[in-house]
């Protein structure tokens, strides 16, 4: 809508994007952790093909990297803010608040199935490995500074995923997470922990109906609780929160026992879209 | 005269292709004439059929310092000066109308073979010396290097040497029997540009401002992580003074967008940088001006907060006020007017398209955002004048607090028509003529602007072409 008469480049990752960042400008009540996400995208791909342009520009590389080293410390600042949440030594209501808008993630689909639709975001091409590429000049070490950013990101990001609900990580889903991780490489892949802990709230404001209308949504409303599918993260619900308070106090057999249900909810699901 | 109530003339000229440079008779009272001439320049077919070529694309504009002359610089590394037509008794009409006065190819595209880079020719900048003789001087610069030109007429030649003929070849002694003195004979005008000066090797980053001092000796210039303190005659050596490179370029987080020498203290200028803020430095404090001696800085409305502020808050130009007590600075959404002596605040923000804070997100996508809008001061510092989006440009009268925003474009500014204010709707409440934010063309935007040091005379380039407005009240005086 905005960019009505610009020039843009045809292909679909990009116009998926321009989806994206419209609705994030006409959707003000899009989730703030899902409009960090897309920001963090965008940022990520105008850093990737950055070498492309035909005049580097400093000015823009700096505001760029700016932009995704702020995002990068409030990641990290929530993720700082969890461990203490999850001793327990925090009200409940307060536990509440994870930074993710917990109250809309009951609302939400599996994570495989979000970090489906940002993956079709991205370009095929994977941004961390060509973003190495860069030749070291001054410039490109601004930017190689963004990787060892990100590099930094990889390394903690367990922690926001993991350690929001449970003392112990759940094996389990450990291991979806790995293969989740070999599925989405490079920077995707060090993002894959922004994708699983930022975009729980991903649909929030938009139905599910709209953006999965192949999708057969009765399934959601019958047997089980949707937010069981969750990562562990997305878990804080408001249906239950009791239950989920209850859970971090627990020992880390019964988390695993969760877990598991969790997991073959999980393959049931990814049976039914597949199926669809 | 308020900013609202400026009726403007216009005059536009074609920059589309060197060719186009010729004088361009664009007057009311002889409109049919205008359009004849405007319409041979072109080659067959509609001028808007003419696919626009980026080497056309102006990306400076500016007057000199009498106003007598305004140069543009464009993408393909020209320069075409614009003369204004002497005061003519007769026609009064034809005065304010800017000819083509002269073309010359400023840049060419060079590579970089250590760092296997290419140097665009674009030309940046272009800054005039004050008038010290009969010729003209001017810089400009691309990316890296900067050019001292020189500008000057000839309408007369010398005839009769004793020793060369016509040609210049040298004639056969054996032929001189009498000895003569060469007399200057009339001759058509022409004006000569030569370079004078090269000064390269200065800049390692993109050079995106230069600045003339008032002691007329000197300049600076400035690129993403230094400026260079440069003498006008010496080419082979500058001095740094100010360097904002950390030792590890992983640290860096702020370049500098644009500085400018005060008008009249020689030792005084002031950078901007990408973070939203101004340095004011005094070269008599030390080489090196890395310390400022005064850090303007707004603080950051938590209100507005939103993932592009600091993008948003960028400073993209900063300009001194003629009486050098102001400074005024763009960045994306405002443009605002500091005190030289109010370091906490500006006094004035005025906002150029506030509709847009709403859309940041796709201007982010469509990298819009990185846009580097121009301001400008008018002769007597009481109105100011910004570029938008869609061909439009905005004034704000510092004295009323009325702001207009006007378009430039070829439908609307015919020669001697008047422009009409447009709005820009948001929200629900349009009137007739309104444009709504969704169909602003933000591929048109005018970046470039200048103002007639002294008169009400304004240059906007927008994209390949130059309009040159006049105050319709001012002029109907003359």
């Amino acid at each position: 809508m905005l960019g009505k008469g610009l020039k843009r480049k045809l292909n679909d990752c990009e116009e998926t994007m321009t989806e994206f960042s419209c609705a994030y400008d006409c959707n003000r009540t899009m989730p703030y952790s899902h409009q960090r996400q897309l920001v963090l995208n965008m940022c990520l791909n105008k850093l990737q093909s950055y070498k492309m342009l035909a005049e580097p520009n400093l000015h823009r590389s700096v505001l760029i990297a700016n932009t995704v080293r702020q995002i990068q410390e409030e990641t990290r600042q929530e993720s700082s803010q969890l461990p203490g949440v999850m001793g327990g030594d925090i009200p409940s209501n307060n536990f509440i608040y994870t930074g993710s808008d917990p109250i809309d993630s009951s609302l939400n689909l599996p994570f495989g199935i979000n970090t489906e639709i940002t993956r079709d975001t991205w370009p095929s091409e994977n941004p961390l490995d060509s973003l190495m590429e860069v030749t070291d000049d001054d410039m490109s070490s601004a930017i190689s500074s963004i990787l060892k950013d990100l590099d930094f990101v990889e390394d903690i990001s367990p922690t926001p995923a993991q350690g929001s609900v449970m003392d112990e990580p759940p094996k389990p889903l450990e291991s979806g997470y790995k293969v989740e991780k070999q599925d989405v490489r490079g920077t995707e892949c060090a993002f894959g922990s922004f994708e699983l802990t930022s975009s729980t709230s991903y649909l929030k404001d938009l139905s599910v109906d709209d953006i999965f209308d192949d999708i057969d949504t009765s399934m959601y409303d019958s047997d089980f609780s949707f937010s069981s599918l969750m990562s562990p993260r997305m878990q804080p619900a408001v249906e239950e929160p009791l239950k989920l308070y209850t859970m971090c106090n627990n020992s880390a057999s019964s988390n695993l026992q969760v877990c598991r249900t969790d997991l073959n909810d999980l393959d049931h699901i990814i049976e039914i879209l597949v199926g669809s | 005269m308020t900013a609202a109530s400026i009726g403007l003339n216009s005059q536009d000229c074609d920059s589309r292709n060197p060719g186009c440079y010729c004088r361009i008779p664009a007057t009311a009272y002889r409109w049919d004439a205008a359009a004849i001439a405007r319409a041979q320049l072109l080659s067959p077919g509609d001028r808007h059929d003419v696919i626009l070529r980026q080497a056309d694309i102006i990306s400076t504009v500016e007057f000199n310092h009498t106003g007598e002359l305004l140069a543009t610089g464009d993408k393909g590394g020209r320069v075409v000066i614009f003369q204004r037509e002497p005061e003519c008794k007769n026609e009064p009409c034809r005065q304010g109308e800017y000819n083509v006065y002269s073309t010359f190819q400023s840049h060419e595209p060079e590579f970089d073979y250590l760092k296997s880079l290419e140097i665009e020719e674009k030309i940046n900048k272009i800054k005039w010396l004050p008038q010290q003789n009969a010729a003209h001087a001017l810089l400009s610069t691309n990316d890296k290097t900067i050019k001292l030109w020189k500008i000057s007429e000839r309408d007369k030649r010398p005839e009769g040497y004793n020793l060369k003929d016509e040609e210049g070849k040298l004639k056969d002694l054996s032929t001189v029997t009498s000895l003569q003195v060469p007399v200057l004979k009339p001759m058509d005008l022409m004006v000569e540009v030569s370079p004078r000066r090269i000064f390269s090797n200065g800049h390692t980053y993109h050079v995106n401002s230069i600045s003339v001092n008032s002691d007329c000796e000197t300049y600076m210039s400035a690129d993403d992580l230094r400026i260079n303190l440069w003498h006008l005659a010496i080419t082979d050596r500058s001095f740094n003074i100010v360097d904002i490179k950390p030792a590890n370029m992983e640290d860096l987080t702020e370049v500098i967008t644009a500085a400018e020498f005060h008008p009249y203290h020689c030792n005084l200028f002031v950078y901007s940088s990408s973070k939203g803020s101004l340095r004011l430095c005094d070269m008599r404090a030390s080489a090196l001006c890395d310390k400022h001696c005064k850090l303007y800085e707004e603080p950051e409305d938590p209100s507005n907060r939103s993932f592009f502020s600091e993008i948003i808050s960028s400073v993209s130009d900063v300009k001194f006020s003629h009486s050098g007590r102001y400074m005024l600075t763009r960045d994306y959404l405002t443009v605002k007017v500091w005190d030289l002596n109010m370091e906490t605040k500006p006094i004035e923000t005025y906002q150029v398209h506030d509709y847009l804070r709403s859309k940041l997100c796709s201007l982010y996508e469509n990298d819009c955002i990185f846009d580097k809008f121009e301001c400008a001061w008018n002769g007597s510092d009481s109105v100011i004048m910004t570029g938008a989006y869609n061909n439009f440009f905005r004034m704000f009268d510092r004295n009323t607090k009325r702001d207009v925003t006007l378009e430039a474009s070829r439908e609307s500014s015919k020669p001697r028509a008047v422009l009409k204010p447009r709005r820009v709707c948001v929200g629900g409440k349009r009137r007739k003529d309104d444009i709504s934010v969704d169909s602003l063309d933000f591929t048109k935007k005018i970046l470039h602007t200048a103002w007639h040091p002294t008169e009400n005379i304004i240059a906007i380039a927008a994209t390949n072409n130059l309009y040159i407005f006049q105050d319709k009240v001012n002029s109907d005086m003359h």
